[in-house]
């Protein structure tokens, strides 16, 4: 039995196991659409999207097998029922930046299945400390589905896995992420910790490595704050997936 | 070719590649001792309970010196120090080069603590990793309890015109309990900036 929740559910969001959730084909396209459009956005970019649908294959295989030996969790992250574009439409250039190319990245029709990006918590169980991490696709920033998924993880490593630190950190210049993990460590009464240069390795090490600023809330933090009572761990009423998830809205 | 120097001296100490200079038998009187184990209270390095430990910590040393990731230097106090010629401890500077950031440690036997070595040793190992392996950035970091370290480790950054980076929890694990461990670093710029002046003799071969 993995340590770790297979769904979880938020107000406005809830998470899926992504080896469960995902196939190779969606996991594919999503990777290579998040990518492209976060490095338009940002040049905050450390990941490759995957080079062809046999690499996304192996890719969720890796994340089920850290999420059985209880290494690093990664789930899915979906819009509940009633939150804007739950339906799975595009979203509509008004209400939020979406890719110039027409395609609406990340946006998928696919019945109760919109899928918004991907939470992940990866343990260092001798050092009794998590590292939380979120991708999420460009036309659902800005709606505080970030602060929101962190919730779920601080629960599931204070609540269940009985951690003392869970960290977080933005590369130095990056102020969406900023922006939103400063608000969340603020609920949490947690703490910036400092600003470590030359932190990341870029392009494998031919570029410049990038500073990273890093912060922690601790067990008691979470407890003195009030934990986060509006996150169910293992609800039992995900909707299932649909027969199709791979088709695409408005693929070009 | 070896990046990193097989010896150099400083005003007060001399430098040799430590898996060429010292052997199992000889590494183990030091790293297999109680005293040691008080040593290493504060340092990710565990006391030696056997020969074979020392055999294969020397074997790992010369590993990584010839790959360019770690160099571990013995040091030995120079001819007119108390205990000249014997070893009183390890240098290492850690190149981790996809972050062009040299990472520095040291432990010294009790016998040679508060004479100012470790901060003479830390100058020489900022320069050779900014002038020698064109580093951007030296960086050290110490345990929350660790106060001599927190002593010496201030006191060179403030002379190469560092900084203190932060705080990071939980990051290191001694005796199976996470410790906190707290980090500074100097640029390449600062170093400039700080025009400090280095005595520092290289040898390109052991002798």
């Amino acid at each position: 039995m993995p340590v770790f929740p297979e769904t979880m559910r938020t107000p406005r969001l809830r998470y899926e196991r992504v080896d469960d959730a995902v196939d190779a084909f969606e996991r594919y396209e999503l990777t290579r659409a998040s990518r492209d459009a976060r490095e338009r956005e940002t040049a905050y970019v450390t990941t490759s999207p995957d080079p062809h649908p046999k690499a996304a294959s192996d890719e969720l295989d890796r994340f089920g097998s850290a999420f059985e030996d209880g290494e690093r969790a990664t789930w899915a992250i979906f819009l509940r029922p009633g939150e804007p574009d739950a339906d799975g439409d595009p979203v509509e250039p008004s209400e939020a930046p979406r890719a110039s190319d027409g395609r609406a990245d990340g946006v998928r029709k696919t019945g109760d299945r919109v899928h918004v990006g991907v939470a992940n918590l990866d343990c260092l169980w001798e050092n009794r400390r998590v590292h939380t991490g979120v991708t999420l696709y460009k036309p659902y920033w800005g709606r505080g589905y970030a602060s929101e998924r962190a919730t779920a993880l601080l629960t599931v490593a204070f609540e269940r896995l009985d951690i003392e630190v869970a960290s977080v950190a933005h590369f130095e210049g990056n102020e969406n992420s900023k922006r939103q993990i400063e608000k969340w460590v603020r609920r949490f009464g947690g703490t910036e910790d400092g600003f470590f240069r030359n932190w990341v390795p870029r392009d494998g090490g031919d570029s410049e490595p990038w500073g990273l600023r890093s912060y922690t809330i601790t067990a008691a933090d979470y407890r003195d704050a009030g934990g986060a009572p509006e996150v169910e761990l293992d609800p039992d009423c995900v909707p299932k997936p649909t027969d199709d998830p791979t088709e695409l809205e408005g693929s070009s | 070719m070896d990046l990193f120097p097989p010896a150099f001296e400083t005003e007060r100490l001399r430098f040799e590649r430590l898996d060429a200079t010292m052997d199992a038998f000889e590494l183990y009187e030091h790293m297999g001792t109680d005293e040691f184990e008080r040593l290493s209270e504060h340092i990710s390095k565990d006391r030696q309970h056997h020969p074979k430990d020392s055999l294969d910590y020397l074997e790992e040393s010369a590993e990584k010196w010839g790959e360019g990731d770690r160099a571990n230097w013995a040091m030995f106090p120079k001819e007119g120090q108390d205990g000249s010629g014997e070893f009183a401890g390890v240098a290492s500077l850690i190149p981790l080069w996809d972050r062009r950031t040299a990472r520095l440690g040291v432990w010294l036997l009790e016998e040679y603590h508060g004479r100012g070595y470790a901060g003479e040793r830390a100058d020489a190992l900022v320069s050779l990793a900014f002038e020698r392996l064109d580093l951007e950035l030296v960086a050290a970091g110490h345990t929350d309890a660790n106060d001599p370290s927190r002593k010496a480790i201030e006191k060179y950054v403030e002379r190469w015109g560092g900084q203190y980076e932060g705080l990071l929890r939980n990051w290191v694990v001694l005796d199976d309990e996470p410790r906190d461990l707290h980090r500074y670093s100097i640029s390449r710029e600062e170093y400039d900036d700080a025009d400090a002046t280095v005595d520092l003799a290289v040898e390109e071969s052991l002798e």
